[in-house]
């Protein structure tokens, strides 16, 4: 009697089984409205053929006493995934009039049946992550679209903004061994304690197997610095970050509208730069006070930074203070080179000559910006975004212009770079369950296709990253920068990562080369925006951008790469604060050029023979 | 007689019972912060193992390898040490000492205002900075006293150079002390005026009636009148004498200025960004924690010896 | 009180008013400064234009704060910290030092138990070993955990405890006397006379709870429950981008003066409305002269 109801209780879970899928298969059937044909002029790529896919197995009925319920013809499932998103959680604006389609790239076939799957991480926030009503950082259009995708729900264990409240959290988690499942730019020193206490999962192989080929190609391409940050003994135990390449690369920006008035040229050495600077500083065209002019802007961050930075000044000399360049067949501490002395003889000889802020050594970037923006400073050395638009608001007639960085003595020229691959391993923590990792790398897969090809159109949801007015054009103050602050992996989420460091500057060329081809009236709100620029500031941030792409051959890199070594953990506070005190007191000149020497001879004794042993270590270890 | 015969002959058991039927409710009162002070005080306090390991959040207390006296070996090997311990007691000192004695001048001197409206008034204003952190602050700061700032047009309007407060070893410390007395002085007078409520007024008007002028009720009526006030605030102050004002100076001081600036904090914070420096975090917390108590028992035994005061 | 009206006093009255208002001005002075920046168009306020008076008036810099919406949800939750953290504070500093005011001779034990509650001031365990008590109690994340961690605050018990010590003995024999309990002398004599301590440690408390900001960040997950000053501080203010890759939104926000100029009163403005409350408690002890006579 038992043995009867059994088989027949299994029977009707069998046959509710199919019935669901069979009813699932169904709702997925392509929907006519997913894909509008309003779509611009900007060809479509290739529909990427389905494979001929084996169809999930559904559960073969074992007794067959119970006629089955209709189901229907086993198809091959979409791999589309517009055909699984619901009109609202698509992104793009399909169907305005003045919109564009977005073109999602297809998912994985593993995506299929959308196993749910609940994926702790930590979330890097602060003012730019913002949300449209109701929204919030777990519930938000890219949460919904994922979520009907693939059935990946990511959970926030906890978020933080600054670096300071990273290192406190993630070492409070580790101490109360809460880590979540995966983990968003963990800070060096703190991975480097995890991967010690046995922390983390290697994921070596994961990435082997699930990590797509666009992206495995870029890493080939960078070779071993890829893996810099995130290995340890060997192994793998992250994804690696990308930026954009060249992202902090400087140029000279200068108030063309200023220069023009003195009759000056665009300086191309660095005397040349001395003398604009000194005029500009005596002339009285800026509207500080009294006429307070600021010829060329420096910062407290005196090696490198990512505004108003000097590296150009070190690099005319062939140096950057604080990295390591080939000597023969080994490493050298730029530091304290005979060449950074002579640079430190120009930088005393500028500040006393009134180049700079007689206080530059105090004030961070964003002070030094400020006095762009208060069209006071007329000189600098800052990367693509050195066009400040407050500039034009506090003086109409302000012109600004770009420049490649000046010569030194030599005829030599460089400047700060640095590998697109930076210190920001994302992780998963040990034992995480396998399918987290799959799923994470398949996301990044999906991310890096969709956001990485210009033709795609993703520029975000709308009333999220952009809102119409009421006249359908885009509205101007809410468009934002980076449409994509909550994203997830290495490759889309807050910082702009990147699969292919190129992206932006691959990006800039496609847009600047098709768009304008496209007649005004048939362009969509979002091409008609980007190509509409009043003031000319986006026009100079991506002139900018592909000019350092053109001259990158300039930047000048550390060559070594990798975590602090023994000595420097050991020594480098002191030995940092060393350097940066005689560096600063010959440029203020509180001390005379020669206090170099004593410095070299310091710093060596301090631990920097030692340490440039354990560089030339690692370097030979690691050619 | 009888009664000191009955006294040693009452029960031992029966004088504590009335013991506690008098003072028991004290014991009462006391137990939650007993209880609270036991949970988050001094459970946690295992973790000052940390200055004695070579600390891992990964390995935990347990797990962490032990290094003995290795962090405070290497602590005393910086090769600024004493520099960086002399700028920290000189700058906590200065800021203690001079705080105190402006709170005190600006406590008594708001205290003879009559007009309360004036006097509730001028309060207000002068707690104001007080709710400002350094964060904030410093960027006001640093504008205020830079070459573009207000100190600097002063300067240059009177035809002088420019003194650039921050830059310079000479002026660092000055700056940072005053600049932080007048960020906390209105709000320490807070104390001194509610002790000075509690004088008695008629130790006022018997002064007065005396022909006392005011300076003269000051020095001899207000001051004595709150001079316990005055020594607890004072001792409570001495335990953080190794606390020299960390966000302050994170926020103003630059390399420069390390050579008379860099306090204890501002290294270790350095340090961290190196690579996790918890273990000499520890170390150092640990050193001033033990240098707060002796000053802390010493100033004790110091006010208890010379004035009679019992402070704790 | 019979004021003298000599040219002595008058000279004294006038230089004290003066050297006062003096000094108030300069406190005001640069918060002016603050003010008249959050009230101004950015380009003006990052070009440092502001200086008296708002230049390109907007409250824009407001709006922004306030667009977010979070920013109602992380007040209210400093709101409540700071009501009920400041009144159990009061509570537990009240019953900690009325026993600890009292001599040996009545208190057996007394110096232990002061060198038991100081001692606990002086040394401390470090922030992990304190993270994992509050996580192990289960509070991460909770309101109380921002409160009862730190509802003893030693310092205000210390304080308490010398005010308590200055109450004339004469009251509190006389109350011995009338067959008075503790309790009751504590209810009925010290704590009345004892009103303008009682609303300094109040303050303290309060003003303690609402700056407050590390506790905040630290034992709160995420950041829409994070009380009001961490949520400005890191959210809005601090925005260090070093490390962090470079981001053109953010980074605009950060050189934006206005907004941080705003972020400050609109974090500060709510407390400073308590100390009007409280003045009035700040009166000079009258009942003292129920002593005499």
């Amino acid at each position: 009697m038992s043995h009867q109801t059994k088989v027949s209780r299994r029977d009707f879970l069998r046959l509710t089984g199919l019935t669901a899928t069979g009813a699932i298969l169904t709702a997925c059937a392509p929907q006519a409205t997913a894909v509008p044909t309003t779509a611009p002029a900007a060809p479509t790529k290739a529909a990427e053929p389905t494979k001929a896919a084996a169809v999930e197995p559904t559960k073969a009925p074992v007794a067959t006493a119970v006629p089955p319920t209709a189901v229907p013809p086993t198809k091959v499932p979409s791999l589309k995934a517009a055909d699984y998103v619901t009109a609202k959680n698509l992104p793009g604006s399909p169907k305005n009039p003045r919109g564009w389609t977005t073109n999602l790239p297809d998912i994985p076939q593993s995506w299929l049946g959308k196993k749910p799957i609940t994926i702790s991480v930590t979330r890097r926030v602060d003012t730019g992550t913002q949300f449209a009503e109701g929204d919030t950082l777990e519930n938000n259009p890219f949460s919904r679209m994922l979520g009907e995708l693939s059935g990946i729900t990511f959970k926030p264990a906890w978020t933080w903004s600054t670096p300071d409240e990273a290192n406190t959290k993630y070492n409070l988690a580790m101490a109360s061994k809460q880590l979540p499942d995966y983990m968003e730019t963990v800070p060096p020193a703190i991975f480097l304690q995890m991967a010690e206490a046995g922390l983390l999962e290697d994921v070596t192989d994961a990435i082997d197997k699930y990590a797509s080929d666009t992206w495995k190609k870029v890493w080939k391409e960078y070779g071993n610095q890829v893996w810099t940050w995130v290995t340890y003994k060997g192994r793998k135990y992250g994804l690696p970050y990308a930026s954009n390449a060249n992202q902090n690369d400087s140029v000279l920006w200068y108030r063309k509208d200023w220069l023009d008035k003195l009759n000056l040229k665009v300086p191309k050495t660095l005397d040349e730069l001395h003398d604009v600077a000194v005029a500009l500083s005596k002339s009285k065209l800026g509207k500080g006070e009294g006429g307070l002019t600021v010829g060329l802007a420096a910062t407290k961050n005196i090696y490198h930074t990512w505004a108003c930075d000097l590296s150009p000044i070190w690099g005319a000399f062939g140096i950057i203070p604080d990295r390591w360049s080939k000597e023969g067949d080994g490493l050298m501490f730029d530091g304290i080179r005979p060449e950074a002395k002579k640079a430190l003889a120009l930088l005393a000889q500028w500040y006393k000559d009134g180049v700079f802020r007689k206080d530059f050594n105090n004030i961070a970037e964003g002070d030094a910006r400020n006095d762009g923006k208060g069209s006071i400073n007329g000189l600098h050395f800052t990367p693509s975004w050195g066009a400040t638009v407050e500039t034009y608001q506090n003086d109409p007639k302000t012109v600004w212009a770009f420049a490649d960085i000046p010569t030194g003595p030599d005829g030599k020229k460089g400047k700060f770079t640095e590998s697109p691959f930076t210190a920001n391993p994302y992780c998963f923590r040990k034992g995480v369950d396998p399918l987290v990792v799959q799923r994470v790398i398949e996301v990044c897969n999906w991310l890096i296709e969709l956001r990485e090809d210009p033709v795609k159109r993703f520029h975000g949801w709308e009333n999220n990253q952009y809102k119409f007015t009421a006249d359908n054009k885009l509205d101007a103050k809410f468009a934002s920068w980076v449409p994509h602050a909550w994203m997830i992996g290495p490759v889309g989420s807050r910082g702009d990562g990147r699969g292919d460091p190129q992206t932006t500057a691959k990006g800039i060329k496609y847009f600047m080369s098709e768009w304008p081809k496209i007649a005004a009236d048939k362009q969509d709100a979002w091409q008609e925006t980007y190509l509409n620029d009043p003031i000319g500031v986006n026009k100079l941030s991506r002139e900018s951008t592909v000019f350092i792409d053109e001259t990158k051959a300039s930047g000048m890199a550390t060559e070594f790469r990798a975590l602090p070594t023994a000595t420097m953990q050991l020594k480098g506070t002191d030995m940092g604060k060393l350097m940066d005190t005689a560096y600063i007191s010959i440029i203020t000149g509180q001390k005379p050029v020669d206090e170099f020497d004593n410095f070299v001879k310091q710093w060596k004794a301090l631990g920097g023979d030692q340490v440039t042993k354990e560089v030339n270590e690692w370097y030979k270890a690691n050619k | 007689m009888t009664t000191m015969q009955a006294s040693n002959q009452t029960p031992r058991w029966e004088r504590l019972r009335s013991y506690l039927s008098r003072s028991g409710s004290l014991y009462l009162m006391l137990i939650p912060a007993i209880i609270f002070l036991a949970i988050f005080h001094y459970y946690p306090m295992y973790g000052v193992v940390i200055a004695f390991q070579k600390f891992n959040p990964g390995l935990g207390f347990d797990k962490s390898p032990w290094v003995g006296w290795y962090n405070f070996e290497y602590l005393f090997a910086i090769p600024d040490l004493w520099d960086i311990l002399r700028n920290t007691l000189v700058i906590a000192i200065s800021k203690i000492v001079l705080l105190q004695v402006a709170a005190l001048v600006l406590a008594l001197a708001l205290n003879e205002v009559r007009s309360i409206f004036f006097k509730r008034a001028i309060q207000i204003t002068i707690y104001l900075p007080h709710f400002l952190s350094w964060v904030v602050l410093g960027g006001i700061l640093i504008d205020m006293l830079g070459s573009r700032g207000l100190m600097s047009s002063i300067f240059r309007s009177f035809g002088f150079d420019p003194i650039m407060f921050l830059g310079s070893n000479e002026t660092f410390v000055p700056t940072l002390v005053i600049t932080n007395l007048w960020k906390e002085v209105g709000w320490s007078t807070i104390i001194f005026l509610a002790a000075l409520t509690g004088i008695d007024p008629t130790l006022h008007e018997a002064a007065a009636i005396d022909g006392a002028s005011r300076w003269q009720r000051i020095l001899n009526v207000n001051i004595p009148g709150i001079a316990s006030t005055i020594i607890l605030i004072t001792c409570l102050n001495l335990g953080g004498i190794l606390n020299a004002g960390f966000e302050q100076i994170l926020t103003l001081y630059s390399p420069a200025v390390y050579q008379t600036g860099d306090i204890l904090d501002t290294y270790v914070y350095r340090a961290g960004l190196i690579s996790a420096q918890y273990s000499l975090a520890g170390a150092i917390g640990l050193l001033k924690s033990v240098m707060g108590l002796i000053l802390v028992v010493t100033a004790y035994w110091l006010a208890d010896k010379f004035s009679g005061y019992r402070i704790y | 009180m019979i004021e003298s009206r000599s040219w002595s006093n008058r000279l004294f009255n006038i230089l004290n008013h003066s050297l006062l208002f003096l000094f108030a001005f300069l406190c005001v002075l640069p918060l002016w400064n603050v003010f008249s920046v959050s009230l101004s168009g950015r380009a003006a306020a990052d070009g440092g234009f502001v200086s008296l008076f708002p230049v390109n008036f907007t409250i824009d810099n407001y709006t922004e704060i306030f667009r977010a919406g979070v920013v109602y949800q992380a007040f209210w939750i400093s709101v409540q910290r700071t009501v009920i953290g400041t009144f159990l504070n009061l509570v537990l500093v009240v019953l900690t030092a009325y026993p600890l005011s009292k001599t040996v001779k009545e208190f057996k034990g007394r110096n232990a138990l002061m060198g038991y509650v100081l001692f606990a001031m002086l040394f401390s365990g470090g922030l992990i070993p304190w993270f994992l008590v509050i996580n192990q109690l289960g509070l991460i994340n909770s309101l109380w955990a921002l409160i009862l961690p730190g509802i003893v605050p030693i310092w205000n018990v210390i304080l308490m405890m010398n005010f308590f010590r200055d109450v004339p003995q004469e009251l509190d024999e006389a109350a011995v006397i009338d067959g008075a309990s503790h309790w009751q002398k504590l209810w009925y004599i010290y704590l009345p006379i004892s009103i303008p301590a009682l609303a300094t440690i109040t303050l303290f408390a309060a003003v303690g709870h609402w700056n407050s900001w590390f506790d905040g960040m630290v034992l709160m997950s995420n950041n829409t429950q994070y009380p009001l000053q961490t949520f400005l501080r890191t959210v809005v203010v601090e925005q260090n981008i070093q490390s962090l890759g470079i981001d053109m939104s953010v980074m605009e926000q950060i050189s934006n003066r206005a907004v941080k100029a705003a972020t400050i009163f609109v974090s500060t403005v709510p407390i400073l409305l308590v100390y009007p409350f409280l003045q009035r408690y700040f009166i000079t002890g009258i009942k003292l002269g129920s002593v005499k006579g």
